[in-house]
């Protein structure tokens, strides 16, 4: 069963949470400030934090940064009344993997956990299992139907990112930025030259890299 | 010295003995006396060289006196431009300069103080505001969750929806206020415009996938240092707009160029359109032009883009025929030269 360590001040918002994600089966641990969640994330195994931003003691960008540095792929989500850019972006600085702005939707809440669950469960493992494809990131596999491709590293990575979330799109610059790590100038054509030679490359029916015209990219699960 | 003409006075006679010495040692050395002294060349060469030595030593004295103080002022004055009030200037001395200096610091105090006070009254205000709207639309999410007569669900759907729209309005409404009455423009670092339109049509996927719409982009690479925050907004509310008013499978086209140092946005959607009666009023607060939509929309979008248009100097128009398209066009001044 999946520990969730809810953060929040708010005692009302903190039972909503807690009785709702409950019910879905989930085991809530529960804190109203930064540091006691800090304490109970070291205390205990916890497989996913969900954190305000204003609390006293101990604000949730702080607690993230700390969780963040701890764990590097524990899943967080924020979920705060700022709804800034700025707010934003200093949230996914802090470390955070996902930000919704209150007042949120109960059941959107939920399909956004279990995303960061699935996607938490295929960074841990580290490999994608389709019917027909296995790609294993460690190991710089990748095997269709049985059958070993070789690829670069880079382009498993590329292709690892783009299953790991089916049908968001992501453009060339987060793409180069992820997996190559600068920024691109404009004519850089490295991801779109890769992109090739992965659709050449891996023909698998499970799947499909779809290009959004004027945005990027984006892998599309059959 | 309390005054500067003081200080300057001081330096001046000061680089006059400097430039005196010279010649006067050369009399002084001179065997043959004053006037033969005088009317050799050497003592023409000296006297101009004591001329040059006095004129650089008043030059640099006046340079490091007044010149150089006063330019870090004026480097000063251009971070608080950009919105950075962390500035603090060492003043030694007790001149005019000393003054203006301590006066500078000062006011940048001052400044920091308000930004904090409006900030964190906007930021606090959003807080607490939003979080009893949660409560009540979640708590009536949870009874909807279980609960079986239609009528009551139907009223649990209402009060959930009229939560959203309340949480909204009083977020559009605090970032109208904050626009509004900020009094310097806060500049960031060159960031890819781009990019930040695309950025923004990401996070609405769902949206326009939904309605199965396609964009049609041309945007040219420009980078900018126009407040972040803002240009994202003005960008967001025009893209929601067009894709809230598009028709299933429509094509959104945006185009972002930069002309004679001017950035041109221009969006068009072909959907709903304005009607002529709506036309004049579509800029004005709470105008929703669909009074069908108006539980969907607060009608403070376009009002929002409207003052950061105007906030930074740039201008917006649209060109609609009802029901075929609609375009807007905004073009604001980006200064190159304020980049560097």
């Amino acid at each position: 069963m999946t520990k969730i360590l809810l953060c929040e001040d708010d005692a009302h918002i903190r039972k909503l949470i807690a009785t709702y994600l409950s019910s879905q089966g989930f085991i809530i641990l529960e804190s109203d400030n930064g540091m006691s969640a800090w304490s109970l994330f070291q205390n205990e195994k916890i497989d996913l934090v969900i954190t305000d931003l204003m609390m006293p003691k101990m604000d949730g960008f702080s607690l993230t940064q700390k969780i963040r540095s701890s764990q590097k792929d524990l899943p967080i989500l924020i979920l705060s009344a700022l709804e800034s850019v700025e707010d934003k972006e200093k949230g996914f600085i802090s470390g955070t993997d996902d930000y919704m702005v209150k007042p949120i939707d109960l059941k959107e809440l939920l399909m956004r956990l279990k995303a960061l669950i699935r996607r938490y469960k295929i960074i841990m493992e580290d490999k994608i299992t389709l019917k027909n494809l296995l790609l294993d990131q460690a190991n710089n596999q990748c095997l269709v139907s049985g059958k070993s491709i070789e690829l670069s590293k880079k382009e498993v990575q590329l292709l690892f990112k783009l299953l790991s979330y089916p049908n968001i799109i992501f453009t060339r610059e987060q793409l180069m930025n992820d997996i190559w790590g600068y920024d691109s100038q404009s004519y850089d054509r490295t991801v779109d030259t890769h992109i090739k030679r992965l659709r050449d490359l891996v023909i698998c029916d499970d799947f499909e890299i779809i290009t959004v015209r004027g945005l990027g990219y984006k892998a599309v699960l059959k | 010295m309390n005054k500067l003409s003081a200080k300057i006075i001081v330096i001046f006679l000061v680089s006059l003995f400097l430039s005196s010495l010279l010649p006067r040692m050369l009399i002084f050395i001179n065997n043959e006396g004053v006037q033969s002294t005088i009317r050799a060349n050497e003592f023409l060469v000296g006297t101009l060289i004591s001329s040059g030595v006095a004129l650089l030593l008043f030059g640099s004295g006046i340079n490091i006196l007044i010149i150089k103080r006063i330019m870090k002022v004026s480097q000063a004055t251009k971070k608080i431009a950009k919105g950075d009030y962390e500035v603090y200037l060492p003043s030694l001395g007790k001149d005019e300069i000393s003054s203006l200096i301590s006066n500078f610091n000062s006011m940048a105090q001052t400044l920091k103080a308000n930004e904090y006070l409006h900030k964190d009254f906007i930021r606090n205000f959003s807080h607490e505001i939003k979080t009893p709207i949660s409560s009540i639309k979640g708590y009536a999410e949870l009874i909807e969750a279980s609960e079986s007569n239609p009528e009551n669900k139907e009223y649990l759907r209402i009060i959930i929806d009229e939560s959203s729209r309340l949480s909204r309005l009083s977020q559009s409404m605090l970032q109208l206020s904050q626009i509004d009455s900020a009094k310097i423009i806060k500049r960031d670092e060159p960031y890819k415009v781009a990019e930040q339109i695309r950025n923004i049509i990401q996070l609405h996927q769902q949206d326009w996938e939904h309605k199965n719409l396609e964009f049609n982009l041309q945007l040219d690479e420009i980078y900018c240092s126009l407040n972040k925050d803002w240009l994202h907004q003005l960008w967001q509310n025009l893209i929601t707009n067009a894709i809230r008013f598009s028709k299933q499978d429509g094509v959104i086209d945006i185009t972002l160029n930069e002309i004679e140092n001017e950035l041109i946005f221009k969006i068009t959607d072909h959907g709903l359109g304005i009607a002529d009666q709506d036309k004049e009023s579509i800029f004005k607060l709470f105008f929703v032009a669909d009074r069908s939509r108006s539980s969907q929309s607060s009608g403070l979008g376009l009002s929002i883009c409207k003052t950061i248009v105007d906030k930074l100097e740039g201008n917006i128009s649209f060109e609609s025929e009802e029901s075929f398209f609609t375009t807007f066009t905004v073009s604001i001044p980006i200064n190159k030269s304020e980049i560097i």
